[in-house]
């Protein structure tokens, strides 16, 4: 471990000197810094009010937002959950049959597939990642 | 004055004493501590009055959770530390850099009595990273204890010991390469 002994040694300490009698008028001028400079008192609502005005810039991005997305966002999918748009396609008895209808030879199966299903369903990335590892 | 007899100036509602208190106690002490980030006798001057101004601006807000002297130094050293981050900011402005403006001062310093080695020293320091220059500054040229240093910065022991290593090697290497020494 470096001490800097070795520099000392050599070296010693910058001689920085201050002009004379500085010090002793130094407390003075400093002193008078209270009776020049009047504490400006802060209140209870110049503290609040950057929280204030936080809350609010995100208030209208979040109405900005919703109103944005109710425009643009297609009528059907947000009113219809995805059973009820393909109700009249899926077997009452047997609901898989559709899913797996979607899936040939032509058109396999693939782990991107299924990764997606996992996440779409709420399963979390490290427990997805833990069930290919074990595979 | 001790720091428990400001602090009870302080509480008792005297704020004018305690601050004049401060002054008289600790005023030279931080004086020779921003001295040593800034080289510059009038620098440092400028720069005391508004450490003290805000000293007694944020009087009313030291609530004694540290002790007086920690957070005299903290509040110091990060105002210097500030000051020579925009004297650095105002040098790339002007496309100069603040090592070469550093060094013209310390040169220049009419209050300066070192040799061309100590010169050489203030140099090699004034070019170290803020963290490293801060360790070194407080443990070399003011023997302040580690753990002092870590409450006022408030980053670990070893955290400082390894900035301090580093500083040192680093002091050392330009001191070799402008002087031909160690």
């Amino acid at each position: 471990m470096n001490t800097g002994k070795e520099i000392f040694e050599k070296v010693g300490k910058p001689a920085f000197r201050v002009p004379d009698g500085y010090f002793e008028g130094l407390g003075e001028r400093l002193g008078r810094i209270p009776s020049e400079h009047s504490r400006t008192e802060v209140g209870p609502w110049t503290k609040v009010k950057p929280y204030l005005a936080l809350a609010a810039c995100f208030a209208i991005a979040f109405a900005i937002g919703t109103t944005v997305l109710k425009t643009t966002a297609s009528k059907q999918s947000a009113d219809q959950p995805y059973s009820e748009i393909f109700a009249d396609m899926v077997s009452v008895s047997q609901p898989d049959l559709f899913i797996l209808g979607l899936y040939n030879e032509d058109n396999p199966l693939t782990d991107d597939d299924i990764i997606d299903y996992l996440i779409e369903s709420g399963v979390s990335a490290e427990q997805i990642e833990y069930t290919r590892q074990e595979e | 004055m001790t720091d428990q007899e400001i602090i009870q100036l302080f509480k008792d509602g005297q704020q004018d004493k305690a601050f004049n208190g401060i002054v008289g106690s600790y005023g030279e002490r931080l004086y020779w501590h921003v001295r040593h980030f800034v080289c510059s006798h009038e620098d440092t001057d400028d720069l005391l009055q508004d450490i003290f101004l805000k000293v007694w601006n944020s009087l009313p807000g030291f609530r004694g959770e540290s002790s007086l002297y920690t957070w005299l130094y903290r509040i110091a050293t990060n105002e210097t530390l500030n000051y020579l981050r925009k004297q650095r900011i105002r040098s790339a402005l002007q496309f100069e850099s603040l090592t070469s403006e550093m060094d013209r001062r310390i040169d220049e310093d009419p209050f300066f009595d070192g040799d061309s080695l100590q010169r050489e020293l203030s140099k090699a320091v004034a070019k170290l990273p803020d963290k490293q220059r801060t360790v070194f500054i407080m443990r070399y040229f003011e023997d302040t204890s580690y753990e002092d240093i870590s409450e006022i910065l408030g980053t670990s022991v070893g955290a400082l010991k390894a900035s301090y290593h580093f500083a040192v090697e680093k002091v050392k290497a330009e001191l070799k390469k402008n002087t031909g020494r160690y």
